[in-house]
């Protein structure tokens, strides 16, 4: 099962379930896909859709599923960081009325130079697909950030 | 005595899932890049896949040769009964192919919109040159005309006082 998740932003991210559907009507995706749209006013009709989902819920279906497909949200990031489960990050961008700004999407360039998987087209989607991996997103240790603060203010 | 340089061989990425292929273009596509589009096809071909897809999403620039490969290798599939699609195609390149008389909407999968690599490391260094109220067409004309009626009721009080 895939988990697609887009996290509770006020701005749908449509774009992303156009993704999917379209993954889905090429045949790069034959599998039972369980998708929480959050604000999207659309999703592909082959899904199980929520719009959002309790704590205990999302946790369930994190551990139920064999790879996850969500959002840049920060969030996000962390609950998927502790899941241990592959899964690729797909940044909002201000340019299609997704979010108020392009954050996640300098956040994703930041974490895939740590080697985080980021899909910025369909084509990185299917990419993922064929090898899907987990990779611990830390971009900075503690020690190097506090080591950093101190250099910069005393 | 004349030398030829030859083109620098050039490898596009293939990804097969579900025996479906996806290739990857490069950010140009020029004339090397057209030659190994066009291997890269015949090698697929020989495969008989029902569909090929072409992942145009970080080619942000095409020349004549890169076109021509492009119809080439639509033509071709198309004889052979192969389906080919584009994905997430730059603006620019889509008014390359209906320079050329192809119907974008029937090779293209138009729900796969996508943001190039160059486009998102640019975002850092871009600065804003004038407040977003500037560009507003409605703002202007409040501007405008709030103005001029401003004017009006000034004119009209200054010739009431010199009555």
């Amino acid at each position: 099962m895939i988990l697609v998740t887009v996290g509770t932003e006020k701005y749908p991210f449509n774009r992303l379930m156009s993704w999917i559907r379209v993954l889905i009507a090429r045949g790069f995706i034959q599998e039972e896909i369980v998708v929480q749209y959050g604000s999207c006013t659309y999703y592909p009709s082959e899904v199980s859709a929520y719009s959002l989902l309790a704590h205990d819920q999302f946790q369930e279906l994190i551990q139920r599923s064999r790879l996850i497909i969500s959002h840049c949200g920060e969030g996000t990031i962390l609950l998927l960081a502790a899941s241990r489960k592959p899964y690729i990050l797909v940044p909002r961008s201000q340019r299609f009325g997704e979010h108020v700004d392009d954050h996640q999407i300098e956040l994703a360039l930041a974490l895939a130079q740590n080697r985080v998987p980021i899909a910025l087209s369909p084509g990185d989607l299917v990419r993922f697909l064929t090898l899907p991996q987990w990779v611990c997103p830390t971009i900075v240790s503690t020690v190097a950030l506090c080591q950093r603060l101190q250099n910069r203010f005393g | 005595m004349i030398t030829q340089t030859p083109l620098q061989t050039v490898e596009l990425p293939i990804t097969i899932l579900n025996e479906i292929p996806l290739v990857q273009l490069p950010t140009y596509l020029s004339t090397s890049e057209a030659i190994a589009l066009k291997a890269t096809c015949q090698q697929m071909w020989e495969k008989q896949p029902v569909q090929i897809i072409l992942d145009l999403s970080q080619t942000t620039s095409i020349d004549s040769s890169g076109i021509a490969a492009l119809v080439s290798c639509l033509k071709t599939s198309e004889e052979r009964g192969i389906k080919l699609f584009m994905w997430s195609v730059h603006p620019q390149v889509i008014t390359a192919l209906l320079l050329v008389g192809l119907k974008p909407s029937q090779i293209i999968d138009s729900e796969t919109e996508a943001i190039t690599l160059a486009g998102a490391t640019q975002l850092k260094y871009q600065l804003p040159t004038s407040h977003r109220s500037l560009h507003s067409l409605v703002k202007r004309l409040t501007n405008t005309i709030s103005a001029l009626i401003g004017l009006g009721i000034t004119a009209l009080w200054r010739t009431s006082k010199n009555y």
